[in-house]
């Protein structure tokens, strides 16, 4: 069997590029220059590739038939695909798996799966649908909740890998925005039940009632965030607006959705440095994939009287299609919110910096009550109970989480409650509980003090609090004690208490 | 509020949660309580007022243009 398996090294993924793109060799150097890609498939300790081509890809497909057609060059309509194995075997090994079904590399290929990468056969914009493993959780500190598992099929042999699929820009049919809302979409697509839009798809349908100021095709001048916005909603999903320029709100906004599994489209300016002079290079836009959180102590309490955990939220992880999926970019102190990027290297400018400007989170209808309402709550509850710390331990240094989760996450979660009277969690487990739920947990350590759990389904003014949780017992006697005693403590968690459901 | 052992206290529970009442209307009463929650409502205000300001919509920033 004619198959082509290649031992990986960063020169070898080189040539392949060479090989199945238009690109000019000295291109190809210039965008790996970054060692983007290098560092990335050394810390997945990818081996071999496997090539599949010629492959039909449907979203270069669709781009193709909207515009590379009707060009007087000839552009071909098939890609490559370059499949990715942390184990090494060779071509003979592998044309044998391909014809026996039982043969035992088949297991092998599953396990060291690690993705793959379609190349387009274009001059510049190479990089197709990719689809790679993210890094590993080390130890926690990673989380990649936008993740969803991904089939891919190599000649018969069935393979699978946890992944947010990315693509490059075209700058013909997608500039960054449409890549990003690309990416999201494919996570929001599955999770959501709506359709996977192609990249000249959602140009066209943002620009459909809002035209820019130049033509849409070639997608030169990209989107306003209006227009994002715009292609959310017609992809049947509500696009939240949420103001980045403190990094505390965007740190907030990023663990409360993106811990739920929804991608968010982060739209931030860069800045460079030119002959040693820093300039505005203009406003990007990536998906936040996500994030990096580091163990430590409860964090400083820098939004409000209470410490939230996604303070010690340090980076995001975003599909940045100038960079390459799952890229870093690390919180620097400051305010506005600053960040690093992985811009720059073997570019025009140095020390490329993103300042964030906002974040837009394409949110299923029912998910109705943003992250705000349940925050002012908690910050109501965190308020009372730093008040409070004096009388008893347990609320000295409480750090709280606030987060989205589907009735399922909830419902895994429940297990690692602590264990009520009653000896199970059957009451909780078996209640009648909407699809989206808003959780908020104060922990002391790891131990968990009090949760706050509330219908994201509801109206606003609803009674919406559907459990509030004491876990720990002298807590409970205070907060007794407090509501018993007529006071402007009682009265301000009896604000809180009366949006409990009865 | 619920608590996992609000039906089933023991007796020196019982008595720690009596001592805790009266501290707390000690608490109350000297006007200790008001004094602890001024500043902490004034950290509380300032943090809903940004919340409250960062989802509201800014039309010349919404019509700017990403394209990098």
């Amino acid at each position: 069997v004619g198959i082509d398996v290649q031992a990986y090294s960063i020169g070898a993924f080189q040539a392949l590029l060479e090989k199945y793109s238009s690109a000019t060799p000295a291109l190809i150097t210039k965008k790996l220059e970054s060692r983007y890609y290098e560092d990335y498939f050394a810390a997945t300790a990818v081996k071999t590739i496997v090539i599949e081509e010629p492959y039909v890809d449907r979203d270069y497909l669709d781009d193709f038939s909207a515009y590379y057609v009707k060009c007087f060059h000839e552009y071909r309509r098939h890609c490559a695909r370059l499949h990715f194995f942390r184990e090494q075997f060779d071509a003979v090994a592998f044309s044998n798996c391909v014809c026996d079904k039982g043969a035992p590399l088949r297991t092998v290929l599953a396990d060291s799966y690690a993705g793959f990468v379609v190349v387009r056969p274009l001059p510049r914009t190479i990089i197709g649908r990719t689809c790679l493993m993210h890094y590993d959780d080390d130890g926690g500190r990673r989380s990649f909740p936008t993740a969803i598992d991904w089939n891919a099929n190599l000649f018969g042999i069935p393979l699978a890998v946890t992944t947010v699929p990315f693509q490059e820009q075209d700058r013909v049919t997608a500039a960054c925005a449409t890549s990003a809302l690309w990416s999201a979409f494919q996570v929001t697509g599955l999770r959501f039940q709506h359709g996977l839009p192609s990249p000249v798809e959602i140009t066209r349908t943002a620009t459909q009632r809002m035209p820019l100021r130049s033509r849409a095709l070639p997608n030169a001048d990209g989107l306003t965030i209006e227009q994002m916005a715009h292609a959310i909603s017609m992809a049947g999903l509500e696009p939240y607006y949420v103001d980045a320029t403190r990094a505390a709100i965007l740190r907030a906004a990023v663990r409360a959705y993106v811990s739920a599994g929804i991608p968010a489209l982060l739209i931030f300016q860069l800045t460079g440095e030119k002959a040693g002079v820093r300039e505005v290079i203009g406003l990007h836009a990536a998906t936040v994939t996500g994030f990096s959180t580091p163990p430590g102590a409860a964090s400083t309490g820098q939004f409000g009287p209470v410490s939230l955990r996604s303070e010690r939220m340090d980076k995001l992880y975003v599909h940045d299609d100038q960079v390459g999926p799952h890229a870093r970019m690390e919180f620097l102190t400051g305010t506005p919110t600053q960040m690093s990027t992985s811009w720059g290297l073997g570019g025009q400018h140095a020390n490329v910096l993103a300042r964030a400007e906002c974040v837009l989170f394409p949110l299923y209808n029912k998910i109705r009550i943003p992250f705000s309402q349940p925050l002012e709550d908690l910050l109501t509850v965190g308020m009372v109970l730093r008040a409070l710390a004096p009388f008893t331990a347990s609320l000295q240094g409480l750090e709280w989480d606030l987060r989205l989760a589907t009735i399922s996450q909830f419902r895994d979660d429940l297990h690692s409650w602590p264990t009520p009277a009653s000896n199970d969690h059957s009451e909780l487990l078996s209640k009648n509980l909407p699809r989206f739920l808003w959780v908020a947990t104060a922990w002391n350590g790891n131990a968990r003090i009090v949760d706050m759990v509330f219908d994201a389904t509801d109206i606003e003014s609803g009674r919406y609090i559907l459990i509030f949780r004491i876990h720990d017992s002298s807590v409970e006697a205070v907060l007794r004690a407090v509501t018993a005693t007529p006071s402007s403590l009682a009265s301000v968690l009896q604000s809180v208490l009366d949006k409990v459901a009865t | 509020m619920s608590s996992k052992k609000s039906h089933d206290m023991t007796a020196n529970e019982q008595n720690a949660a009596t001592a805790v009442a009266e501290q707390i209307r000690e608490f109350v009463s000297s006007g200790k309580a008001d004094s602890a929650l001024a500043p902490l409502r004034d950290e509380r205000d300032s943090a809903v007022s940004e919340l409250r300001r960062a989802q509201e919509l800014d039309p010349n920033k919404l019509r700017r243009t990403v394209s990098i």
